[in-house]
C-alpha cells in the first residue's frame, strides 16, 4: 500500500452544527486503496504544516473527510470553497485490524472520532456491526447522514442535549451489547470508559490515537503516544506506529 | 555541470543533505523517492544508549516556522550500527552519523564507537537546546566547544563536522573554538531556542515548555551566522536553517556554505529534499553556472 501525494479538489463542502464540515474532494489520479482508520496528511491554505485527518469514506477517485474546526489549520482547511485545490499524503498509518472469526463488532465514537469507524462496516460487509455515536446534539449527526444505517446493523445515537436518540454518553450504552471486539475513537474519558469495560469483560478492543503531528511519515519523531510494549511505558509515533494501538496498551 | 562539492575530503554528489532529526536515517522518505540521489544524509541525532526524549505535546506551528522539543529520541548508537546503519550505506549517499551526549566522556565514547564503524562522517551536536544534560551546554561557551571539539578529536577517527547553536550573541567565536580545537568542518544552524503559548488555556504548548525554532522564519539569521563564519573561518561551512527551495540553498552558498542541509522542509513535504536538488540544479543551469562550487562565498558585498 504505498502512500501517494494526492492532488485533491474539493467537489463539496458542508457545514453541521457548531463545527463540522463534511469535505468530499475528486481525485485526478487513481487512489490507492485505503483501510479503515487510515488517515491522509492534507495541505492546508496559509499553513506549512499539513493536518492529519481519517479517510472517512473513499472510492477510487474521490476521498470525504469530516473536519471539526478547531484550530486555525482546521479552520483555514474548512473555510476553502468548492474547487480548491490541494495535495495530501495518503494512506498513511495502521488501520483498524479485522481480526479473522470475529464477527460481533462494536465501534464507539464521538463526534468527529465517529469519522475512521464507518469504514470498518462499509469494507467488511460480511460483520454483525454495531455503532454507538455520540454527539453534542441533533445537528452535529447531520454531517454523516444516514451513512451509519446504511452499513451497520445497528445504530444508536446519542446527543448531550437530548435532541436525538438516547440522551447522554455512548459509553452507557455498552452493557446493553456483547461485542467480541470494539472499535473506539474519541474523548480521553470515552476511551478510559471503554478500556474499563473491555478489562472487565474481556473484549479485544483497539483505539485509534491523535496527537500534534510533523512530518505524518514516522520520521521526526514528534507524534508522540504513551503505550506499553513488552512491560514498558514507550513513546511511539501516532503516524506510523499508530494511529490504531490495542486499547490495553495505551497510557491514558 | 558539476553539482559535486567536497567537505574535509569527502565528496558529495551534490550539496543537498538531509538535515539530523529531519530525516530519521532515511527510512521513511526512500518509499517517496531514491534518497539516494541527495548529497548526503546526516543521522537522528545517536546517544550512548537509547533515549525516549521528551513528553508531548512536542511540535507546535508558529509563523513561518515550527518548534520541537523531541529531545533526541533514538535507539541508541549500538543499535544504530546494527540495524539503521547498513540500510543508509546501502542508499549511495554520504553517511553522517549525528552524535550527542550528556558528558564529554559520552561525546568521547560514542565517537569512539562510530570511528569504527562504516559512517563516512560524524557530525557533533552540541547544539540541542532540548536536553537537559550536554547538548546545547557544551556549545554556547567558545571555552567548552573548544574543550569538547578537543577531547573528540583525540577519539575521532572520521572526518568531524561541528554542528554549532545559534544561541549566542557571536557565533564566530565558537566556530573559531571549534576550528582550533580540530573540526574538519561545522554545520549551522541548529535550532533557536524559543517557546510558543496558548493563550485559551494560558499554558506553553510544548510539554516541556521550551523548544527550538526551525523553518523559513530563522532563514535571514542563518544567513547571517554563515555569512560571519565563512569570513572568520577556513575550514568548510555546511549551512542550514529554513531552506525551502533551491534558492535558498543558493543564498547559503552565496554566503560561504560548501554544502547545505534541508531540515524542516521534509516535515512540511516528503520531496521537499530532492525538490530543492532538482530547482537547485535548474537555478544553476540557466545561470550557465558549470560547477556549483562557484556558488561558495560569491556574495558580492560592496
Amino acid at each position: 500500500m504505498k502512500t501517494i501525494k494526492a492532488e485533491l479538489t474539493i467537489s463539496s463542502i458542508e457545514k453541521h452544527g457548531k463545527n463540522l464540515y463534511r469535505v468530499t474532494c475528486a481525485s485526478k489520479t487513481a487512489l490507492p486503496k485505503i483501510s479503515a482508520g487510515q488517515f491522509a496528511h492534507l495541505k492546508v491554505p496559509n499553513k506549512e504544516l499539513r493536518r492529519p485527518v481519517c479517510v472517512y469514506r473513499n472510492t477510487e477517485n474521490t476521498v470525504t473527510f469530516i473536519v471539526a474546526d478547531v484550530g486555525e489549520g482546521t479552520n483555514s482547511f474548512v473555510t476553502q470553497n468548492k474547487g480548491a485545490q490541494f495535495d495530501a499524503l495518503l494512506p498513511l498509518g495502521n488501520g483498524f485490524p479485522v481480526l479473522p472469526d470475529k464477527t460481533n463488532i462494536a465501534v464507539i465514537g464521538g463526534g468527529t472520532g465517529c469519522a475512521p469507524l464507518l469504514k470498518i462496516a462499509e469494507d467488511n460487509p460480511s460483520l454483525n456491526c454495531t455503532a454507538l455515536l455520540g454527539f453534542q446534539n441533533k445537528a452535529a449527526k447531520g454531517v454523516y447522514g444516514d451513512d451509519f444505517d446504511k452499513f451497520f446493523k445497528k445504530v444508536c445515537y446519542c446527543t448531550d442535549d437530548g435532541s436525538l436518540g438516547y440522551h447522554g454518553f455512548p459509553t452507557d450504552l455498552l452493557t446493553e451489547i456483547a461485542p467480541e471486539v470494539l472499535y473506539v475513537c474519541g474523548a480521553a474519558g470515552m476511551v478510559k470508559t471503554v478500556r474499563e469495560y473491555c478489562r472487565k469483560l474481556g473484549v479485544i478492543g483497539f483505539v485509534s490515537m491523535e496527537q500534534r503531528m510533523g512530518c505524518g511519515v514516522g520520521a521526526c519523531l514528534v507524534c508522540s503516544v504513551k503505550v506499553m510494549r513488552e512491560g514498558n511505558e514507550k513513546l511511539l509515533r501516532a503516524c506510523a506506529d499508530g494511529p490504531v494501538f490495542p486499547i490495553e496498551d495505551v497510557v491514558l | 555541470m558539476n553539482m559535486k562539492t567536497t567537505i574535509a575530503g569527502v565528496e558529495f554528489k551534490n550539496p543537498i543533505i538531509a538535515a539530523s532529526g529531519t530525516f530519521g536515517f532515511g527510512r521513511e522518505y526512500n518509499s517517496f523517492y531514491d534518497v539516494g540521489k541527495l548529497g548526503g544524509i546526516s543521522s537522528k541525532g545517536l546517544t550512548l544508549l537509547p533515549r525516549q526524549g521528551n513528553l508531548p505535546v512536542r511540535i507546535a506551528e508558529t509563523p513561518s516556522g515550527m518548534l520541537n522539543s523531541v529531545g533526541l529520541q533514538n535507539p541508541g548508537v549500538e543499535y544504530f550500527i546494527e540495524n539503521e546503519l547498513p540500510f543508509m550505506k546501502s542508499l549511495n549517499t554520504v553517511v553522517i552519523a549525528n552524535a550527542a551526549g550528556a558528558s564529554e566522556s559520552d561525546y568521547v565514547r560514542i565517537v569512539e564507537i562510530l570511528s569504527e564503524s562504516d559512517v563516512d562522517m560524524i557530525e557533533l551536536n552540541i547544539s540541542c537546546p532540548n536536553v537537559k544534560k550536554g547538548g546545547m551546554a557544551f556549545g554556547v561557551d567558545p571555552d567548552g566547544v573548544e574543550q569538547i571539539v578537543k577531547a573528540v578529536r583525540k577519539a575521532c577517527k572520521k572526518p568531524l563536522i561541528v554542528k554549532l547553536t545559534p544561541n549566542v550573541s557571536d557565533i564566530t567565536k565558537n566556530a573559531l573554538a571549534a576550528e582550533r580545537a580540530g573540526a574538519d568542518a561545522i554545520s549551522l544552524i541548529n535550532t533557536v531556542a524559543a517557546m510558543a503559548v496558548d493563550y485559551k488555556k494560558r499554558k506553553p504548548v510544548l510539554g516541556v515548555v521550551t523548544g527550538g525554532l526551525s523553518g523559513p522564519a530563522i532563514k535571514p539569521i542563518a544567513l547571517r551566522m554563515v555569512y560571519e563564519c565563512y569570513k572568520a573561518v577556513k575550514i568548510p561551512i555546511i549551512g542550514m536553517g529554513g531552506i525551502v527551495s533551491g534558492k535558498d540553498a543558493f543564498e547559503f552558498m552565496l554566503c560561504g556554505a560548501s554544502a547545505v542541509q534541508v531540515g524542516t522542509a521534509n516535515i512540511f513535504d516528503p520531496f521537499a529534499s530532492v525538490t530543492i536538488l532538482n530547482e537547485l540544479t535548474n537555478l544553476c543551469e540557466s545561470d550557465n553556472i558549470t560547477d556549483v562550487r562557484t556558488l561558495i562565498g560569491g556574495l558580492s558585498v560592496d
